[in-house]
Order: C-alpha cells, then sequence, then structure tokens
C-alpha cells in the first residue's frame, strides 16, 4: 500500500537526501517535499501524509511551529523533528510537543528511524 | 572589558575542545571518512590581526556564518579554503548527485554542511555552559579573509578558534571563528566566570 511522507527543509540537499535514502529504503513511501513551515501547513492539509520529517531552522515559518499547526488537523500522521539543532533545548521542545527528535546530518540510518517511527505508531514495531 | 585569565582562557579552549568534538564527529559522519582533529588554539584578536594571519596564505575562503544569541551573541563563522569546501562537498555527497548536477547545487550543500557543524558545536557550548543558544539561517559568503570579516563590522573583535581537521588521506583545514561586540565579551567572560564556580 502506498504510504505518503512529507519532507520539509529549506536545504535542497537535504531533501534529496533524505527522498534518496527512503526511496531506497522501501519504494512503497511515495515522497512531498516542502520548504519551510508555511509550505508544509499548507500541504500537509492537502495531501494528509502518514510521517512528516519537519526540520527546525526554516525561512518563513519554523518547524516547530508548523507542527503545532498540523498536529491537532492531522491526528493520523506521525512526525519527526529533523534537525542541526541539537541542543537540549530544542530536544525538549521537541519532547512537549509529543514529536520525535531525529539529529542531522541526514544518513541511511536516520531515513531508517524516520520510518521506523511510523511503523512503531502504526504497526507497533519501532526498533530503532 | 578586562583580559581573560590564564584559567578563563583555558576553560574556553576546553570548552571548544568537547563542542568541537561534536563537529568533527558530524563530519566524519557526513563524509563517511574518520576525522582528526587538532588541539584547538583560542585568541581573542582583532580583526585586523586576523587578517594578517590568514594574509600569509592568500588563499581564497569559503565561510558559512550565523548569527546567535545566548549567554554570549555574535557571529559563528565556519572557514574553509575554497578547494576543502568542494572536497567537503563531493565527500558528502558522493555518488548520490550525479556530476552536472553537483555544482548546482554545491552552495545549497555547503551551507547545510555548516548548519549542522555550526550546530553541533553550539549544541557542546550549550551544554557546557547550561545555556541555550538560537541561530539564524546559515549565510554563506566566499572570498579573503578581510572581506568575509569586515562583513560582520571591521571593529569587532574575535574569538578565533583555530583548528585543523583532517580527513584520512586528505588535508582539510578548517577555521571557526565567532564575532562578538565588547558587551558581547563581558557577557563570555560572565559565562566563563559561572562555569568555573559551578565545578
Amino acid at each position: 500500500m502506498l504510504r505518503t511522507v512529507l519532507i520539509v527543509d529549506d536545504s535542497r540537499v537535504s531533501r534529496m537526501m533524505l527522498s534518496k535514502a527512503i526511496a531506497d529504503l522501501d519504494p512503497d513511501w511515495q515522497i512531498i517535499e516542502a520548504e519551510n513551515g508555511q509550505q508544509a501547513v499548507e500541504m500537509g492539509c492537502e495531501f494528509a501524509p502518514n510521517l512528516v520529517v519537519m526540520d527546525v531552522n526554516m525561512p518563513v515559518m519554523d518547524g516547530f511551529e508548523a507542527v503545532e499547526i498540523l498536529r491537532p488537523k492531522l491526528p493520523n500522521t506521525s512526525f519527526a523533528m529533523l534537525t542541526a539543532n541539537v541542543q537540549a533545548s530544542s530536544q525538549q521542545r521537541a519532547e512537549e510537543l509529543g514529536v520525535h527528535f531525529l539529529a542531522k546530518p541526514v544518513t541511511p540510518a536516520v531515513a531508517e528511524k524516520a520510518l521506523a517511527i511510523w511503523r512503531q505508531e502504526h504497526e507497533g514495531s519501532y526498533s530503532a | 572589558m578586562k583580559d581573560l585569565t590564564a584559567l578563563e582562557l583555558d576553560a574556553l579552549a576546553e570548552i571548544f575542545n568537547i563542542s568541537v568534538g561534536r563537529s568533527a564527529s558530524v563530519l566524519s559522519e557526513l563524509t563517511g571518512e574518520a576525522v582528526t582533529m587538532s588541539v584547538p588554539m583560542v585568541h581573542i584578536l582583532s580583526s585586523e590581526r586576523v587578517v594578517e594571519l590568514f594574509a600569509i596564505s592568500h588563499e581564497r575562503l569559503t565561510c558559512i556564518s550565523q548569527q546567535f544569541s545566548g549567554s554570549f551573541s555574535g557571529a559563528a563563522m565556519l572557514m574553509f579554503t575554497e578547494s576543502s569546501s568542494l572536497e567537503v562537498v563531493r565527500l558528502m555527497l558522493g555518488s548520490q548527485v550525479p556530476l552536472e548536477q553537483l555544482s548546482e547545487i554545491e552552495q545549497d550543500a555547503l551551507s547545510e554542511i555548516g548548519n549542522i557543524i555550526l550546530n553541533a558545536c553550539f549544541a557542546g557550548i550549550a551544554d557546557m555552559l547550561r545555556d541555550s543558544f538560537s541561530c539564524e539561517l546559515p549565510e554563506l559568503m566566499t572570498g579573503d579573509i578581510e572581506h568575509i570579516l569586515h562583513s560582520g563590522g571591521s571593529e569587532q573583535k574575535v574569538l578565533f578558534l583555530q583548528i585543523k581537521l583532517g580527513l584520512e588521506q586528505r588535508n582539510l583545514e578548517g577555521y571557526l571563528a565567532f564575532l562578538m561586540g565588547s558587551e558581547t565579551e563581558s557577557m563570555l567572560q560572565q559565562s566563563l566566570s559561572n562555569f568555573l564556580s559551578g565545578m
């Protein structure tokens, strides 16, 4: 069954690397991309993705703000923050929002963890 | 501001040693190669003095800078020689990106590399000082050291951290610099004092 992941990052390179890693891991994922939080809100509402992988520091609207808007609208969607901002304060904010936290750089292992988050919430088999 | 004491300078070097260690680890993940790093040398210098130090090599630099604020504020800069920076991008992207597309996304890749490395460094500093820092989006500049440093205001002091990052079979040299105003220097000194008194 085709599932959809929304990758949100202002860095085109990071979007490319994560897209490729996810496609290599599991071709059943359809990948859509947004460049900032505002676009993510619009695309999230339009496509209702199964999984959102969201950067934090972005122009226009940051990732935490976008998650705050999207979460109540998408109760069946899994969310993971994927950021270079690995400070404890950033991890704490993710925890407060009830979303998972992944640290950049983007690697195949990080992509696997993101998909595992979705599996954990929907199939109960998280192992990352 | 009075000069930093020997103990404060030592604490500063150790804070950066640990923090840059995280950055080196991230660089290793990005490039897929083991990274060695030299002992960081920390100096607080005028921007003119930094220009003099760099002028010896005459190399053009690629600089990724981020404004930051926290217990001290300013602009953090990660600099590579131009040839080194291209090498890092190629290592990071490897065969994931076709060669013809590489030059098109090179600048974006460099910004992201700087973002990740600088943030890893800030996470270490924040942990050590028990504080948090907020960082603006990264900006990319290319040019000689004078051009780069003067973009942040010529009258500023520079907390200059010299560190050599070596990839296994390559010789890459990276530098970190933090531009600070005089008010920020006092904030830094206060943070160091708090850090030392809490030990």
